[in-house]
């Protein structure tokens, strides 16, 4: 579903993701794990094409990031690091400005915003203002957001971040199920996100891949958080390189 | 185009969900009845004297209505910053802009939905400064086909400096320095043609055609030429070209 070679990003003369080569299967949940300024939310942005790559390329739901952006923009949803809302507009008229934005036929943009109103459980909330609703709500329609075009591809840039601990439970058991239908990437620093939530893992620091694979398979010997520190431990604590440059 | 349309009403209905376009309309409404008004009762002044001496009546279009239009460009060169200013630069300071750039719309779409929302709010705003020159038609007697000519020219005009306006907000974050630019920007545009006297020979041609003012002018004074409302189209292109070129400059940085 994502096929990446050798992507990398610069900023200027700082090297934000060098040389990321991974693969993600349909029906996978994968977790990008990484100390912060590792190059996370920049790989989530070169796959979502935000950003376009400086180096290498991406098939994502079998299009190029590069020479078929508009179909791959068709076929995911992103959720970025902050909920992308507009505070004056109502829930239930937000989520259908996304779906106009995606392209969704007008006939079936009732059915497909009242199916996700429900699947992220915002029924109650459809005529608040997004000003109005707490960190958590936000975060949901912001995913409700991501998924109301019933995208191949699921982007989520920390998910849980700044959520309390139940949102948190919340939105880890909504990303299982999404996983279920969805092909998902997400990325996180939390270790224990990744055990509950993911079928693998790949871990970056300093803008590359350190280590990959199945989470079974990592966690076999020794506990995530222990191989997590052991990949970072060349790259991290995030000293600034030679020439200065800030990550 | 389907996409450009859901931006614009977006667009469109937050404005109306906020006070910015009552503000902005209610402050622009307020201004022109000012400015109506002293105009109106200049001509009566005028009118009062003349009939003393019961030379040549003089004109409610060349007195009133005329410099009304005027005032009102100048009007604009300081509200058209105010609609224009949050239009892209709200968007990349609250994180929404990543929505629009990763949904399958393309950077000319997203430009065009702006440039559409913000024409709208405006043609309201000037809609409402016509209803004073059409009180003048009911209750007297001036040309009507001037009036209509210069209010085209004074939208043709408001259109030009939105799309320079929104060109101005997608370079920066912040609504306020967007703000601050596009003032600069609209009223450097609008003087251009100030040192012409002072430089002289075909450079001042040149600084008075691409100044709008004179090509305004021409509209108000009630004679629609193609080259004026060409001059006006070819200034909304190059903001709008402008903001798309930014947009896209931006990505690749």
């Amino acid at each position: 579903m994502i096929e990446a070679t050798g992507l990398c990003k610069n900023f200027g003369e700082i090297e934000a993701v060098s040389n990321l080569s991974f693969s993600v299967a349909a029906g996978e949940v994968v977790g990008l794990l990484g100390p912060n300024g590792a190059g996370k939310t920049t790989t989530m942005r070169l796959l979502t094409t935000f950003l376009p790559p400086t180096g290498g390329t991406a098939k994502v739901a079998g299009w190029d990031i590069c020479r078929e952006s508009e179909s791959v923009r068709k076929n995911i949803g992103y959720l970025p690091e902050s909920p992308p809302l507009y505070p004056e507009m109502q829930v239930g008229e937000y989520l259908k400005f996304i779906a106009q934005l995606k392209g969704i036929p007008k006939k079936e943009l009732r059915a497909k915003v009242e199916a996700v109103l429900e699947r992220c459980a915002l029924d109650g909330v459809v005529k608040r203002l997004c000003a109005q609703l707490s960190k958590g709500y936000r975060q949901r329609i912001a995913l409700a957001g991501a998924l109301v075009h019933e995208p191949k591809v699921l982007i989520l840039d920390e998910p849980t971040s700044g959520l309390d601990p139940a949102q948190i439970i919340e939105v880890r058991q909504m990303i299982r199920k999404l996983g279920e239908e969805h092909t998902v990437v997400l990325s996180t620093h939390i270790m224990q996100e990744v055990s509950e939530t993911c079928s693998r893992v790949i871990i970056i620091s300093g803008g590359r891949i350190v280590v990959q694979g199945n989470l079974a398979e990592l966690t076999r010997e020794k506990c995530l958080e222990e191989k997590f520190l052991e990949a970072v431990a060349g790259t991290w604590p995030s000293c600034p390189p030679e020439n200065g440059a800030a990550r | 185009m389907k996409g450009a349309l859901t931006i614009a009403g977006r667009e469109i209905r937050s404005a109306f969900a906020t006070p910015l376009a009552y503000v902005v309309i209610a402050g622009f409404s307020l201004l022109a009845a000012f400015f109506f008004f002293s105009f109106l009762s200049n001509f009566n002044n005028q009118l009062r004297q003349t009939m003393l001496f019961a030379s040549v009546k003089p004109s409610l279009n060349e007195l009133v209505v005329m410099p009304y239009f005027q005032t009102l460009e100048i009007i604009l060169i300081f509200l058209v910053p105010l609609l224009t200013m949050r239009s892209i630069a709200e968007e990349k300071r609250s994180g929404t802009f990543e929505v629009l750039i990763t949904s399958p719309i393309s950077g000319a779409g997203i430009v065009m939905g702006k440039f559409i929302g913000a024409a709208v709010i405006a043609l309201v705003m000037l809609g409402i400064s016509l209803l004073y020159p059409a009180v003048l038609i009911v209750l007297a007697d001036p040309e009507p086909g001037p009036i209509l000519a210069g209010f085209f020219g004074l939208v043709l005009f408001a259109l030009s400096f939105i799309a320079v306006g929104i060109a101005v907000s997608a370079v920066s974050r912040s609504q306020t320095v967007a703000g601050v630019i596009s003032l600069v920007v609209l009223l450097v545009f609008y003087m251009l043609d100030a040192p012409a006297p002072l430089v002289g020979g075909e450079l001042a041609e040149v600084l008075k055609f691409l100044a709008p003012s004179s090509h305004a002018q021409t509209l108000i004074k009630g004679v629609i030429t193609g080259s004026d409302i060409l001059y006006f189209i070819s200034v909304a292109l190059c903001g709008l070209f402008a903001a798309n070129r930014v947009l896209d400059a931006q990505r690749w940085r």
